[in-house]
């Protein structure tokens, strides 16, 4: 079954206060439970107000977490940014992971500019390497 | 002496015992006899006269052998002998008593009545023609000396008897204990017999001068013997019939019950309210082996108990109640039921959980969209009618997806359908169980929200509409569709369902009207403008009948010259009050309510006879709506317009846009070519709003491609629109095809389309749309013009 990527971004309507971290925390576990169980990799950022999720898998299974997404009402003004075929998974080693970390960068990165519906120069390869590179530090510390 | 050890002495040392246990054991057989015969002859069906004389006569040789017996063993005197007159007078007495009294029991059952002081007085009445029978008999006793009697004894005789018959005569009436009627009466007779003897006292006296005729002990042992031989007989005939009767009844049963079990239906058979016989569907119903049923009170099997009487008048429906606590819906029928002579009740048990079942599962698939498993439009006006009811506040959404065809046309309808479940599952996650989802038909759905203000029901539908505007992947590909949805509030927007649905409805199509994904409140103009539309309505189907309508006419310039090449044949209807109405208004109507092809057919005859007067290189363009192309009338139609007017074909150039492309793309293509055979051009009208590729173009025979003004405006300043621009005309020039700007508006326009290898202009540069006589006016300048052009070459 032929591979593929899905990227959409979101606002964060979790309601806001002293459980956010532990609800996000929640929302990361649960996904990577569902993720692992339809063999799909992938990445979840959040920055303040805003998701942005990185899903690699098989086209039927994206579809069902995808519409799963679109009935969250964690989820608001979801926005599909890419859902294409693709060679190989890049987030192939986390079912779900959650990043915020900027990676010791300042300023605004792709993924800000994603994140506020702007493609980089370079498209989504961009973008992904970005998060890669927020991720670096994260799984260093773990 | 009491009367009581007086009889002791009389039966122990008076009598023999021989002649003694004979009496009793005669007089005991007699009754059970008849009882028998009674009991049997109830049965079946006899001649009634004489089986009550037989059996009287049966039971009376019986009765007055006891006595004779008795007299004949009575040691006291034994030379006694008994005058033949008393001792037959004796016998026909009691035969006759007993017939005749035999005969009120007739009577009695013909009433179908038999109380038990009926009975009572019976009995007593046998009772004392017993003892009449016995005293006339004493009365006949020849023996030497005088016969007084103790009264003591004769009063015990004749109460304790009497009382006995009284007795044995009320129990008969029903139940068990009368079969201990004919023991009591046999007793009863007893009691008179030897309570009277022993009351007796001879007393020494000479024998009558005249003795009668009388039978000796000897002579009387013959009509005894007889009497004895009768009532042997009888019996034998008794056991017979018995045993006859039961053979049968066990038979019938058998037959009975062999049907029963072949039977489905659980059948009972039942008598006096017990259950005989339980068949096996009716064991298997109640979970019970048959033996088990069998003995048990029906009534009670059944709830209400009172059902199985009620069966009897026509099917009743009841629950079977099992011993496990279950309680089994039936149907339950009974008839009465003749077996073996016998009054019996016929159950039949039908189970209906089957039925229920299947009836429940139908009334499910009749309410329920099979595709969504949501509410069906009929399910949820009952319920929207329910809600309503009550008067109570609710709040009715209908949605209605948009660009659902779209979607449904090129994925296929099981992308389709996947694509319906979807939205309805993203309804349904926002109304959670706030509120109930019904699919109404095709992408239509509809929620009902019970108690919900106008607030919270506009916070529902933002949401809605938000959920829906997330694209859908379905099959791999990505489906961007939307919802419109319309909001009514009852009771205020309308306290019937019908009014409610409707003026949702007329919501919901506001909100595609200002540009789709988005929710409306119904609000009261929005009858005004389904008003307003019903008036223009009635207004254009008389201007169809009147032919109200005008032809206009925009002129059409070559590019190369800028000299004057024909016009575009526009409608336009004045209205005495409305005024010019615009065509963007009433053509859409006319196309929607089928008015299109008749002004579409006039407006082609219009033009096409005044184009015959136009210079003959001049050309005519004449729209044709999609309503007109899908009709199979259309080639014949302009064939004989053509014919009529005598416009040469050439000169014709009839429009498609390429909405009318999209219907149905076989039929479309055999009646473009059709009408490319007659000679006519065709032109594509508004390319570049619509959906076709040119590449999709070499199917149909257009001869011209009309690019869309939107394409035209600002092309001069933007580089990828005059890229659009170019593209389409070189495309089109080696495809074959003419092609033509529309909306050009200034001078700089026409020289850049120009240059893009745009061969044909038309705008308000070059002349507005203008009645026929302009263009008559136009035609007749162009041909002097013509003509001084001519003159100086």
């Amino acid at each position: 079954m032929s591979l593929f990527r899905l990227i959409y971004r979101s606002e964060d309507r979790l309601p806001p206060g002293s459980g956010h971290v532990e609800a996000l925390a929640a929302i990361v576990e649960a996904a990577g439970h569902r993720n692992r169980h339809l063999g799909i990799s992938g990445v979840l950022v959040h920055r303040p107000g805003r998701f942005l999720q990185v899903l690699e898998g098989p086209a039927p299974a994206l579809e069902q977490v995808f519409e799963h997404i679109c009935r969250d009402p964690r989820h608001g003004a979801i926005a599909l940014m890419e859902f294409t075929p693709v060679d190989h998974a890049r987030f192939s080693d986390w079912t779900m992971v959650l990043s915020d970390a900027r990676g010791g960068q300042t300023g605004i990165d792709a993924i800000d500019l994603a994140l506020n519906g702007i493609a980089s120069k370079g498209g989504s390869d961009t973008l992904i390497e970005a998060i890669q590179q927020a991720l670096v530090p994260n799984s260093k510390a773990a | 002496m009491n009367p009581i050890a007086r009889l002791a002495t009389c039966v122990t040392a008076e009598h023999a015992p021989a002649a003694l246990g004979l009496a009793v054991a005669l007089c005991l057989a007699a009754f059970l006899v008849d009882h028998g015969l009674g009991h049997l002859l109830h049965t079946v069906p006899h001649r009634e006269r004489l089986w009550r004389w037989a059996r009287a006569a049966v039971l009376g040789l019986g009765v007055w052998a006891t006595h004779f017996v008795s007299m004949i063993g009575y040691t006291v005197a034994t030379d006694a002998s008994h005058a033949v007159f008393h001792t037959l007078a004796s016998l026909a007495l009691i035969i006759v008593a007993f017939g005749w009294i035999k005969g009120w029991q007739k009577g009695a059952h013909a009433r179908e009545v038999i109380s038990g002081s009926h009975r009572a007085r019976q009995g007593l009445t046998a009772g004392a023609a017993v003892v009449i029978m016995h005293y006339v008999g004493m009365a006949g006793w020849q023996l030497p000396g005088r016969v007084t009697w103790e009264l003591p004894g004769v009063a015990v005789s004749l109460v304790g008897g009497l009382a006995l018959f009284a007795a044995a005569g009320r129990i008969s009436v029903a139940g068990r204990a009368r079969h201990a009627a004919p023991v009591l009466a046999a007793v009863g007779v007893a009691v008179i017999h030897y309570f009277s003897m022993s009351a007796l006292v001879v007393l020494p006296a000479p024998p009558p001068a005249d003795p009668p005729l009388a039978f000796t002990a000897e002579t009387l042992a013959i009509p005894i013997a007889l009497a004895v031989a009768a009532v042997l007989a009888a019996a034998v005939f008794a056991c017979w019939l018995l045993l006859a009767r039961h053979r049968q009844r066990m038979a019938e049963r058998q037959r009975l019950l062999t049907f029963a079990n072949l039977a489905l239906e659980g059948l009972l058979i039942c008598h006096e309210g017990t259950i005989l016989n339980a068949n096996r569907s009716v064991a298997d119903l109640a979970a019970e082996p048959e033996v088990v049923l069998r003995g048990r009170a029906v009534a009670n099997m059944f709830d209400p108990p009172a059902a199985v009487a009620a069966a009897l008048e026509g099917e009743v429906d009841a629950k079977l109640l099992r011993s496990d606590q279950m309680r089994i819906p039936v149907r339950l029928l009974a008839k009465h039921l003749s077996m073996g002579g016998r009054a019996h009740l016929l159950l039949a048990v039908r189970d209906q959980r089957e039925r229920l079942r299947a009836e429940a599962e139908l009334r499910a698939m009749a309410e329920t969209d099979p595709l969504t498993g949501l509410d069906n439009r009929r399910a949820f006006t009952v319920r929207l009618g329910e809600a309503l009811d009550h008067d109570a506040p609710a709040a009715l959404l209908i949605i209605d997806l948009d660009g659902f065809k779209t979607v449904n046309d090129t994925l296929g309808h099981g992308a389709g359908d996947l694509l319906l479940t979807r939205a309805a599952g993203r309804i349904a996650a926002v109304i959670g169980d706030e509120g109930r989802l019904a699919r109404l038909g095709g992408d239509e759905f509809a929620v009902l929200l019970p108690g919900k203000d106008a607030r919270a029901a506009e916070a529902l539908a933002a949401s809605i509409v938000e959920r829906l505007s997330y694209p859908f992947l379905v099959n791999a590909q990505v489906c961007d569709i939307g919802a419109s949805v319309g909001i009514a509030m009852a009771p205020e927007n309308g306290a019937k369902p019908s009014t409610l649905v409707r003026n949702a409805d007329l919501a919901m199509y506001a909100a595609k009207d200002s540009g789709r994904s988005c929710w409306m409140r119904f609000d009261e103009h929005m009858h005004g403008r389904v008003q307003e539309r019903r008036s223009l309505e009635l207004d254009l189907r008389r201007a169809v009948a009147r032919r109200e309508f005008e032809v206009h006419f925009q002129p059409l310039h070559l590019a190369s010259d800028g000299s004057w090449s024909g016009a575009e044949a526009l409608v336009r209807w004045p209205h005495a009050l409305r005024g010019l109405v615009s065509p963007a208004l009433f053509v859409p109507l006319a196309e929607e309510i089928g008015l299109i092809g008749e002004i579409g057919q006039w407006v082609l005859a219009q033009a096409a006879s005044e184009a015959k007067a136009w210079p003959e290189h001049t050309h005519l363009a004449v729209n044709i709506s999609p309503r007109q192309l899908a009709d199979p009338g259309l080639v014949d139609r302009v064939a004989t317009v053509l014919a009529d007017t005598l416009l040469p074909p050439s000169r014709l150039e009839l429009e498609v846009t390429e909405s009318a492309l999209l219907a149905d793309e076989e039929h479309t293509r055999i009646v473009l070519t059709q009408l490319r055979d007659l000679g006519v051009g065709l032109a594509l009208d508004d390319f570049g709003t619509g959906f076709s590729s040119l590449s999709a173009l070499h199917r149909y025979p257009f001869t011209r491609l009309k690019i869309d003004r939107s394409f035209i405006a600002g092309c001069t300043e933007d580089d990828s629109r005059a890229g659009v621009v170019r593209t389409i005309a070189v495309l089109a020039q080696t495809l074959g095809m003419a092609v033509t700007a529309e909306g050009i508006e200034t001078g700089e326009q026409r020289e850049f389309v120009s240059a893009l290898g745009c061969q044909t202009l038309q705008g308000y540069l070059f002349g507005r749309p203008m009645p026929a006589a302009d263009i008559r006016r136009l035609a007749r300048g162009q041909r002097r013009h013509l003509q001084l052009a001519e003159g100086a070459a």
